[in-house]
Parts: structure tokens; sequence; C-alpha cells
């Protein structure tokens, strides 16, 4: 028994961090099945049981983190952990949910699920070799589902209903025919159209609206490191808003580069992740800042997986980023 | 920046109650240790008649200080009793003969305020007055210094979560406790006095602006409600902007707290030796929380039986919520350093959880320390080096803010013992 103190604790506890990342993400999830369920039902283009499709995709997902991670610990780590209590606390599920909300709608089944068990094991084998937590899960599946979508000739972003109106998500359009507001924006509609989530994109990741809530309920609730979501936000805009000046584009540049390609979402949900981001407020602005330039640099090179390759490589500097920022902890 | 946290508050349940008294226990165990000093030398044996007041032992060394009986008896034996830290003392039991006869000592028939320096600092010193909310050094010490004392901050912030016995004390001697300060100030030649009170406290503020017009050398500045703002290196940080590395007294700076100062009052109006003070029992283990005034050496078990116990396995926690001591044993004797004790049916119990790094023990450590980077290299001793260990003050904010309940203040002090 601890015979010191403190004998009193915060409220807020690592169970209340997590279920309040899983409340802010319920708008999203509800929006994922509305806009790839319920309007398709509605609009008369699926029956009732095709409908449920994002639910299905976001349970598997789900599911799948769930399972890998708990089996793995079961497996390798029953000597450590009582199995139980990790199972009601370790809110494993949460990747998958993440994971699901930014994947497209036609991302095939196994595809997750492989990808899934890929990024849980890798996670965990070098958690036990390093004793970090070096890899963010949701960042590293989607990589390997983008590895598989170049290999399959890609994935599309479109539902069914999308699938009648357009050939390509905004951002595939952008690649292709590179900036211009006419042929690259505006056939979705205007900017207004993308912040409610109007356009096509991942599956529950596309309205700004609700991640800007979203965000805003886990600022309030303490249950976000926002110094680096903001940091990079504002990186990202400064860093597309000097290339739309020397290309001279217009002032919606850098606002559309920011409402496309799950870069909000991710920013708020998948770089601020508690486990594999740093522990200092400096060392919060700096990941940031590096995730914002990195996924600049990645839409030119990578796009389909820029925020999520910008993500993945900052992860592996946190360590370093700790160990210098701690010294200016002041 | 001033980092900390607002802490609940348990102040209510003792705050404004009648200060109790427990003034005739059958025998008291003197401790025979000043600060963490055990080296002392015992000056009674056996079968000696003491009185109240009399200098039972003397601190060793260079802080030389009386230990003093806090009743008038007969010295009947010595015993091992628990200390206010945790560990077992050797103690002088002296049985009360309850005259409270008090050795007969030259009459001081002066203001307290026209005392010399040499005379204030040698009275002090006889009387044994200690710090009474930190490690119980000598409090002469600070004012027997030949740099110039430029402030003197009294420490209102009593910033623990359950503890009101300086709220009590300010209350019921405020006129004392203001006369005190204007004659540290007169004596020493001190530029001004600064009490420093919570800006939310609004009742002592109002009780101090009540007494203060008088006395032009004195201020009241109001401090932000967050622990730990009553550690002395912040308060001074925080009312004066001043930073100092090991001891106020490096920038003419002495701090002490209401206790300390209503000590250094009788000790100069009543050349009475500290031997007694106020403590506050609270919490849900006991009957009638309340403040009370008891004598130096007294079991604390006697106290809480004589208030009456809610339950009969209850647990001690002696000192504030955060840095104090849970106490098994019921052989705990009431000190000069003892400001609350806890009485609770059950000690909380808290899961420990896998560390999320969150980094909040990092953003809200006082001395700028990262708690979870010296977890994380507990056995890497050149990495700790760098991590400044030492700089830890055990303030357990680390712990009390963790989300996954991981007791870092712990982890942290077994890094630095090793």
């Amino acid at each position: 028994m601890n015979t010191n103190g403190p004998f009193i604790h915060t409220e807020n506890t690592s169970f209340k961090i997590m279920k309040n990342i899983f409340i802010a993400l319920i708008p999203l999830i509800l929006f994922a099945i509305y806009k790839n369920g319920l309007v398709l039902f509605f609009k008369g283009k699926v029956d009732f049981i095709t409908s449920l499709y994002p639910i299905f995709i976001i349970f598997i997902c789900s599911l799948c983190t769930f399972i890998f991670d708990t089996l793995y610990t079961m497996l390798f780590c029953k000597d450590k952990v009582d199995i139980k209590k990790y199972i009601k606390t370790s809110f494993s599920f949460l990747p998958g949910i993440i994971l699901s909300l930014v994947i497209p709608i036609n991302t095939p089944i196994l595809i997750i699920i492989l990808s899934c068990l890929i990024s849980t094991v890798l996670e965990k084998i070098f958690f036990k070799v390093s004793n970090n937590h070096i890899f963010n899960t949701v960042a590293l599946s989607f990589i390997i589902i983008s590895i598989f979508s170049i290999i399959n000739g890609g994935y599309s972003y479109l539902n069914q209903f999308e699938s009648t109106k357009f050939n390509n998500s905004p951002l595939q359009s952008e690649i292709q025919l590179n900036y211009n507001y006419d042929l690259v924006v505006k056939p979705y509609g205007d900017l207004k159209q993308y912040f409610v989530g109007n356009v096509p994109g991942g599956i529950g990741e596309v309205s700004i609206l609700f991640c800007i809530i979203s965000f805003i309920y886990l600022i309030v609730q303490k249950s976000v490191k926002y110094l680096i979501p903001i940091s990079s936000f504002v990186t990202f805009l400064i860093g597309f808003t000097l290339i739309g000046i020397f290309n001279n584009y217009d002032i919606y540049f850098s606002i559309f580069n920011l409402f496309i390609g799950s870069i909000v979402f991710s920013l708020i949900f998948i770089s601020s992740s508690s486990f594999t981001s740093p522990i200092t407020n400096l060392g919060q602005i700096v990941y940031g800042i590096l995730i914002g330039i990195l996924t600049i640099v990645f839409r030119f090179v990578l796009p389909f997986a820029d925020i999520f390759m910008a993500i993945f490589i900052s992860n592996l500097l946190v360590p370093l980023i700790d160990n210098i920022c701690v010294k200016f902890n002041k | 920046m001033i980092r900390g946290v607002k802490l609940p508050k348990f102040k209510s349940i003792s705050k404004n109650k009648r200060i109790g008294f427990y003034n005739k226990p059958k025998f008291v165990y003197i401790p025979l240790i000043s600060g963490n000093d055990e080296d002392i030398t015992i000056t009674v044996k056996k079968g000696d008649y003491v009185y109240k007041g009399s200098v039972i032992g003397r601190r060793k060394g260079n802080f030389k200080i009386p230990i003093n009986s806090s009743v008038s008896g007969t010295v009947v034996d010595y015993t091992q009793k628990v200390y206010s830290n945790g560990k077992k003392v050797k103690c002088v039991v002296i049985e009360n003969d309850f005259k409270e006869k008090e050795e007969i000592k030259p009459v001081i028939n002066k203001k307290i305020s026209k005392y010399t320096k040499q005379e204030f600092i040698k009275t002090i010193k006889d009387c044994g007055v200690v710090g009474m909310s930190g490690n119980g050094d000598p409090t002469y010490l600070k004012y027997n210094t030949e740099n110039k004392i430029n402030t003197l901050i009294v420490n209102c912030t009593e910033c623990s979560a359950y503890a009101t016995s300086d709220y009590v004390l300010l209350v019921e001697k405020c006129e004392e406790i203001l006369e005190t300060v204007d004659a540290l100030l007169e004596i020493n030649e001190i530029d001004k006095a600064i009490i420093a009170v919570k800006k939310n406290d609004t009742e002592l503020l109002n009780i101090l602006n009540s007494f203060i017009g008088t006395y032009l050398k004195i201020k009241i500045v109001t401090v932000p409600d967050i622990y730990p703002i009553g550690w002395e290196k912040y308060l001074v940080k925080y009312v004066l902007g001043i930073n100092y590395n090991v001891s106020s007294i490096e920038k003419g700076v002495v701090v002490n707290n209401v206790s300390t100062i209503y000590s250094i009052y009788e000790a100069l109006k009543y050349n009475k030796p500290l031997c007694e003070r106020i403590i506050t029992f609270t919490g849900d283990g006991i009957k009638k929380p309340q403040n009370v005034y008891v004598k130096v050496g007294t079991p604390i078990m006697e106290i809480i039986n004589k208030i009456g116990k809610t339950s009969n396995d209850i647990k001690i926690i002696v000192g504030e919520p955060m840095m104090g001591k849970y106490i098994e044993s019921e052989d705990i004797i009431a000190t000069t350093d003892i400001s609350c004790v806890i009485i609770l049916k059950q000690l909380p119990q808290y899961d420990e959880t896998e560390c999320i790094r969150c980094g909040k023990c990092t953003k809200y450590c006082p001395v700028k320390i990262s708690p979870v980077l010296i977890k994380d290299s507990k056995n890497n001793k050149e990495k700790l080096n760098k991590l400044n260990v030492d700089k830890c003050i055990n303030c357990g904010l680390c712990s009390y803010i963790c989300p996954a309940r991981i007791d870092l203040r712990s982890i942290i002090e077994k890094v630095r013992d090793n």
C-alpha cells in the first residue's frame, strides 16, 4: 500500500479521456452513416440493408483493431497485464473507428482486416523493443491500405450516389488537373459545401464543421493535445498561402487544400494522439509544425497519403523532439 | 509563468467550527528531534520534575535550539513514538500533573516592538520557535543574517485541501498577528511586509482589511488559488517576481506562515516556548471535524477518541492530502510541524493504468521537470542527471494530475534516493 500522498486525484482519468474521444467521434460517425448510407437509401440508390454498409465498415475496423490488440496482449503480455482490466480500459477499438472514417468507402474488407493486423502487430513489436509507442496504428493502417490501393489501381472515394455525379474526389481532381477553382473546386460546389461535408472523400472525415465541433469538445474536456493540430493548421495554411502566391492561385487555394484529403480530421484525431506525440508544450508545437511542413511536401509527392505519411515520419522523431524540448521546458 | 492546479476543497468541514482544546493528556511524548535532526542532547533524566516550557533537550551542531516540555510533571520514561515523517523517534515521556506550572522567568514589561535585534533573536531561539509548516528549521536563522532584509512575506495561503488551522488562528488572533508583523519590521528594520492571501478567500481578506488600517508598512497581496502557491519559492516569485537558489534570504526576503508568526508573538510577549499549536482534525472518519489546540507530544489517537470516530477502522493521514503520509501506527504524536490530520473511513483506491503520455505531469510540474521522462529513464543514470531529478520538491502534483493514476511522486522519490 502506498503510504505517501497524494490522497486526492484529478477527476480526469485516461478512461474519461478515451471516452471523450469516442464521444467526439459520434457526430462524425453519424455523419458517415447519413452521407454514405441514409442519403443513398432516401434517393433510392440502394436498399435499406445496403445503406447500412458504412456501419458495417466502422464495425469491422473497430472490431479488427480491438481483436488484434487484445489477442496480441493475451498471447504475448499475459504475465504483465490483467486481460479483463485491459479490455475494459484500453479502448483499442478507437483506432479502428478513426481509421474507418478516413478510408475510401470502396476499400475491400480483406484489405482493411490485413492492414489492421499488420499495423497492430508492427506497433506492438516496436513498442516491445523500444518501450515507446512509435507508430500511430491508424496512420500505419492507412499507409498500408494506400499501398494496396496503388497496387490495385486505386479504391474509389465515391459512394454510389456520388459516382453518378463525379468521376473523382476533389483531391484526385486536383492531382490530375492542377489547381484551378473552376475545374477543381467548383464542380463539387462552393467552399461552404466542403465545410459542411457535402463533397466526396473518406467515409466520415469530410465534414469540417463536425470536425471543429468535435475539436472544441475535446479542448473543453481537456482531452486533446490541442497545440499539435493548431500549429499544424497554421503551418499548413501559411505554406499553402505562400505556394498559392508564387503560383498566382486565388485566395481559396490554401483553404481548399486544407479542406480536402482528411487533413482537418487527421490533425485533430490522429496527429494529436497522446501515445505517439511529444509531452512538452514546445515539443507539441515543433511536432505540429513538422507535420504541417511534411504534409505540404507529401501533398506534391504522395498526395493520397500525405497527412498519414507526415504523421508516420513525425512519430519516429517524437523521442528526439521530447529529449530536446524538455530542456526548454520553462 | 506560475504553474499549478486548483485543488478540490474540503475546508468547509472544519472552517467555521469553534476551536477545541485538548490540554489534559495524562502523558506527553516529547520527540527528541528538531527538523529532521535526531542528534539531540537530553537535559533531563527519569524522575526529574519539569515545568511547562522546561528545556528537556537541545539540538546539537550549528542550529542549537531547545526542545521544551508541553506540560508540567515528572519524566517517567523514554520510548519510541511515530513522528510526522512516519518514522519512529525517541521521546521523553512526561506524566502530566495537570498543574500547568511554568518556570519563573523575568517579567517582560515592554512592547514587543521594543526588542533589539539581538534580544529578539535570543528570545525566539530560547523559546524554540521553528517553522510550523515546512521542514521545522529554527526561525531565528531566517532573521539572524547580516544581509539587509527588505521584505517579510506572511504566508496565509494555506494551500492544503483540508487544513484550516492557519485560517482559524488568523480569525481569532488577527490583531496579535498584525502587531507581531509590525514589530518584526521595526526590530529587523525591514522595509515592508506583504500578507499573501488567496484571492478567493474573501472572509480572510475582509478580516485582514478591517484590522490593517493603521499598519502603513503592511500590504495585502492576493495570489491565485492554485496548488502549490504556498511553496516558499513560488510565493516569492509570484509576489515579488524574484527567483532565488537556496534560501529567500539571499534576496533579502523572509517568509513566515501565520502559525510561526503567532509563536513569535507568544515568545516576545510572554516569553512562552513553542510547545502547543492548532491542528485541524478533519475527514469522514471523525464525528466533529474541528481545529484543536493541542500540546506537543499528545498522542493523536487520544485526541481522535476524544472527538469521536465514525468507524472503528479509521485511516490516519498526517499532513495535507498532497504531500501527507498515511500512518498505519496508532503511536503517532502531535508535533509542531503537523497542521492537519485527516481521518478517513478508508483510503481512496486508484487503479493504475498504462501511461497515455498526455504530458500533463510535465505541463504542470512547478519545478519544470518531466516526471514521465524520469519514469521512462529510471534505469538510465546519465539521462536522469539531464532530467534534473534533484529539483523535485515532492509536491505530488504529477501524481495528482496523472489521468493514468501512476504514482509518479513515489517513482521520482525512489529514483532520487537511488
